[in-house]
């Protein structure tokens, strides 16, 4: 194939072209002979020869334009000539590829973030097959929720191991923190608990050792070994042979059987796991045995869908399996009145390639709109580089028309300027890509989250995409222009019209005002976003986070008997309490806005059981209201009285007795709550009335929450939540409470977080769009601003004789400044007019995010156009004082 | 139906001379086209190369680098089996074209 070798042959392009270029010679040649052979002289013969022959140049160009390899090599010569004017005028590439990097490099790091949370495949044997199984409808479940995800109770699972039609293998696993210290600062690793064809079913391979059988995972197993991750691995050994190694979870000890591959961290995106132990371990890890019930709902099922079924059969074949399923995982402990809705329960299956994430529900929505607006500010930078290309093809008028004038086609200018762009946007590229990299660090840092990034065709398709994008939007305009240069026009001396081409500025205005439009948008969302979070932020929960401090302790050593538990946690509360500088402290089973919660239903005493209403719960001992400051608008707090021996009291707040109609005073009124797994149903008398609080999160409403008398809610357990409001700053405080429970024993183990820190915590999402939306804000306004100083400047410079004449005819500075003000009026009115139109349409996407104002706030609308207003007269104002200091004489003479 | 463009009357014409000379330079091909023409067709230089370019691309033509008469050194054109496949193929379809347009002329 001679096209096939002529691309082959590409880089020889300079032999291609000589061996055109003598082809031709040689035709010159051959004439002139001829010619002489008729009689004309030497130098007559050359002269018809080169007369009828025209241009050697254009004619080389129209032979090898029909070169398609040629044409591919010269674009290489383009980049390398271009290549070659850049490192003579190092400043200008300097300042396009840095501030492509920083556009490209924000980008692309908010697309890896995008797609390690939501698109990527989990690093498994063909993920694409994998599917999980959930129930329906969760919501009728009873018991205890405490997964994250789609979970079943372990005699559900164990139904499904038997029964997996449709799935070629089937796994279960769930999530659990494992202590590794023995008292003192609590320190724990991420656990799993797996089924024994947990790795199997994903295709997992140990780097060493060996990982889980279904052998390892039988009834009444122990603890017969632990799979631990190549990242623990590393940790904890330092890489040195882990196997055979004791490790120490829960305070019972395990030998370390086999180690995951780098790669893998589970099924849950987000949370690397160190440790993996068999699902049948758990009773022996944990104080109660979770295995034969059927209301903890806790472990997650994942299959690998055979290659003769498919996810839609799976669920069809779930869906009629499920009244047997749920008939025989039916135990006496579940709630009787509610045993109706669990027979009526189903089970679906869904596709998991992605695995499941938590990260997903709190970030999708951010992370979509971050990129939104980023790729905003990447247009911004590439109006903004438009410009500046269009400026300096401008200035390279001349040399464009010599081009021309001796032979260069149109498509070949096209080509240069084209060149030029295309090497520049690569070079943003690798610095924007290499930035992303640091940026995204930053991003997980801030956000402290774990994520793996990999790098994937798609980031490398984004970055591909995105680069050659900018240098088409960006170096096409100037191309244009370069190749619409007539080459007698330009070739005039000095040619300086009394009046720009108003053409020319029209183009560069469009883009200002494009630039100003997309930055009015940028700033517009990052106030809404600011204020959003400031709402938040200053919302007020119904209590006092500040000075709170929350210490879990972890009294599991001690080995206290239950009867005497009571007492001991008791006396531990008031050593706290003693504690100098401690105002307050409460000992409660729900933190609040700490992201756990238990709910029941309730009813009035005496009226019909069917008004039922939801209610929270929260069991609180003494002085809860005090140390969170929350008022008590009737009766009483609970006191030491309040126990196991005294009736059963609670305190109610104002939507609770709202929402059953109790009345302004409810105290002395009695309701009672649903059977749960553990307790009949019961009766309480409420004794106080409280203030309401926010329960599960800063954005939800007032909801109902009854509080209990700790003393009164069964047998305490082994733990403590304690809420300690103290004068002394946080490090004080938790250094204090460590001397004290260390000298309680030193088998307590504890960790300490700030109420306040762990509330701000829940508003990661809200923080992460403010500050970034914030900081593109910033950087759209800046680039908007220096794009429109450049052409103001660019416009008094064209106009600087026309400005000349004015004054010599006797106009004044102050109209001259005018004149030049309003045309950047012009430009920013325009702007704004499109912009606010965009800002409008853009509003309703960002709603869903908002907290506490309306999407389309004229306030705030009101307020980023100010912002941009002055920014623009600070832009315009230098341009505008440099045209009314224009000499007029001077500005003549150069005519 | 037939390609019937008149501009592919140059490619005919630089096949058609190379089928009868067997292997020529590119001024033989120009020098050729007008004399057999009795000077009524003149094809321009500024044609002749970039279809001979376009040609050699499309493998109808093979070139190589031999001595003219005059001894000069000249890239010599010679058609390949393409080429006179092609050749066949456009002289059929140049009959018809100009068939269609005598009959268009003719028309009264």
């Amino acid at each position: 194939m001679a096209l096939l070798r002529r691309i082959l042959s590409l880089g020889r392009r300079s032999q291609t072209e000589r061996e055109i270029d003598s082809e031709l010679l040689e035709h010159m040649a051959m004439c002139v002979d001829d010619n002489m052979a008729q009689g004309m002289s030497r130098e007559e013969a050359e002269r018809d020869a080169r007369r009828r022959f025209g241009n050697p140049t254009v004619m080389r160009e129209r032979v090898s334009a029909e070169d398609v390899a040629l044409g591919l090599a010269s674009l290489w010569h383009e980049v390398r000539s271009a290549m070659r004017i850049f490192v003579r005028n190092p400043g200008f590439a300097f300042v396009v590829v840095a501030t492509l990097a920083l556009g490209i490099g924000a980008n692309t790091a908010i697309f890896e973030l995008l797609d390690a949370v939501l698109l990527q495949s989990l690093p498994v044997k063909k993920p694409q097959e994998l599917a999980q199984v959930r129930v329906v409808d969760l919501s009728t479940a009873r018991g205890n929720m405490s997964s994250g995800y789609p979970a079943v109770t372990n005699l559900i699972w164990e139904q499904l191991r038997e029964d997996h039609e449709g799935f070629s293998g089937i796994a279960a696993w769930r999530e659990a923190d494992f202590s590794r210290d023995s008292g003192g600062d609590a320190r724990f690793v991420n656990g799993l608990y797996v089924s024994g064809d947990f790795f199997n079913v994903l295709g997992v391979m140990p780097v060493a050792g060996r990982l889980f059988t279904p052998q390892d995972d039988r009834p009444g197993c122990g603890f017969p070994g632990a799979v631990i991750s190549y990242g623990f691995w590393q940790r904890e050994f330092g890489g040195r042979p882990a196997l055979g190694q004791k490790l120490k979870l829960n305070d019972k000890s395990v030998e370390v059987i086999g180690i995951t591959p780098q790669k893998f961290f589970g099924v849950a995106v987000g949370d690397n796991f160190d440790v993996a132990v068999p699902v049948c371990s758990q009773p022996y890890l944990e104080t109660r045995n979770v295995l034969n019930s059927s209301t903890d709902w806790w472990i997650s099922v994942i299959g690998r869908v055979a290659p003769a079924s498919s996810v839609q059969q799976i669920a069809a074949h779930l869906k009629s399996a499920s009244p047997a399923i749920f008939a025989s995982t039916l135990r006496p402990g579940y709630p009787a009145e509610s045993v109706k809705n669990y027979l009526k329960m189903q089970l679906t299956a869904e596709p998991s390639a992605a695995g499941v994430s938590m990260l997903r529900q709190t970030y999708s929505d951010p992370l979509r709109f971050l990129l939104g607006i980023a790729g905003l500010v990447l247009l911004i930078t590439c109006a903004n580089l438009a410009s500046l290309m269009l400026a300096r093809t401008t200035a390279r008028e001349r040399d464009m028309a010599v081009r021309l004038a001796i032979g260069a086609g149109r498509w070949r200018l096209i080509r240069l300027v084209l060149g030029e762009s295309l090497l520049l946007s690569l070079a943003g590229a690798l610095a924007g890509a290499a930035l992303a990299r640091a940026l995204s660090r930053a991003l997980l840092a801030y956000l402290d989250i774990s994520l793996d990034f990999r790098l994937d065709w798609r980031l490398f398709a984004f970055l591909l995409g995105v680069s050659f994008l900018t240098c088409l939007l960006f170096g096409l305009g100037a191309a244009m222009r370069a190749s619409r240069t007539s080459p007698g026009a330009a070739m005039k001396a000095g040619s300086h019209s009394m009046t720009s081409s108003r053409g020319r500025l029209g183009f560069r205005g469009a883009l200002v005002v494009s630039q100003m439009a997309l930055s009015l948008v940028l700033l517009f969302s990052a106030l809404l976003f600011t204020q959003s979070l400031r709402n938040l932020l200053l919302e007020n929960p119904g209590f006092e986070a500040k000075n709170v401090l929350i210490a879990r302790l972890d009294l599991n050593r001690l080995h206290t008997p239950v009867e005497g538990r009571a007492i001991f946690q008791r006396q531990l509360l008031d050593r706290v309490r003693a504690i100098p500088g401690v105002e307050s402290a409460s000992d409660t089973n729900v933190v609040p806005l700490g992201g756990s919660g238990w709910n029941n239903e309730v009813w009035v005493d005496g009226r019909n059981s069917t008004q039922r209403i939801n209610s929270n719960f929260s069991a609180v001992s003494p002085d809860y209201f005090r140390t969170l400051r929350v008022s008590i608008l009737a009766g009483r707090d609970f006191n030491d009285h309040d126990n196991t021996q005294s009736p059963r009291v609670a305190v109610i707040n104002e939507s609770f007795a709202r929402k059953l109609g109790l009345g302004a005073n409810p105290t002395g009124a009695r309701f009672w709550r649903q059977a749960t797994p553990s307790t009949p149903e019961q009766d309480f008398q409420i004794v106080g009335l409280v203030k309401d609080t926010k329960y599960h999160s800063v954005r939800g409403a007032f909801e109902p929450i009854a509080y209990l008398a700790l003393a009164q809610d069964g047998p305490p357990d082994t733990s403590m939540q304690l809420l300690i409001r103290s004068r002394l700053p946080m490090e004080g405080m938790e250094q204090a409470l460590r001397l004290t429970l260390n000298g309680v024993s030193s088998e307590i183990s504890f960790d300490f977080n700030g109420l306040q820190d762990q509330i701000q915590q829940s508003l990661q999402a809200e923080r992460l769009l403010a500050t970034l939306s914030g900081f593109f804000g910033v950087l759209a306004v800046v680039l908007a601003v220096t794009g429109l100083y450049g052409v103001m400047s660019y416009t008094v410079a064209e106009r600087s004789s026309e400005i000349g004449i004015r004054m010599a005819l006797g106009a004044q500075r102050s109209s001259i400044t005018g004149m030049i003000l309003r045309k950047a009026a012009a430009l920013l009115a325009v702007g704004l007019v499109l912009g606010a139109g965009l800002s409008l349409a853009v509003a309703s996407a960002a709603s869903a995010l908002l907290f506490g104002l309306k999407p389309r706030d004229p306030a705030t609308l009101a307020g980023a156009s100010l912002l941009l207003a002055a920014a623009t007269v600070v832009a315009s104002l230098v341009p505008s004082m440099r045209a009314a200091n224009v000499n007029p004489v001077e500005s003549l003479r150069t005519e | 139906m037939a390609k019937n463009d008149l501009q592919g009357a140059l490619d005919l014409l630089i096949l058609k001379t190379l089928s009868q000379l067997d292997s020529m330079h590119g001024y033989g091909i120009l020098m050729h086209i007008r004399r057999v023409s009795d000077e009524l067709l003149n094809v321009e230089e500024g044609s002749l190369y970039p279809a001979l370019h376009r040609m050699e691309q499309s493998g109808w033509v093979r070139a190589n680098w031999a001595i003219t008469d005059y001894g000069r050194k000249a890239k010599w054109y010679a058609l390949t089996r393409a080429g006179r496949e092609q050749l066949a193929s456009r002289e059929k379809n140049w009959a018809q074209v100009v068939k269609g347009v005598d009959a268009i002329l003719r028309f009264a």
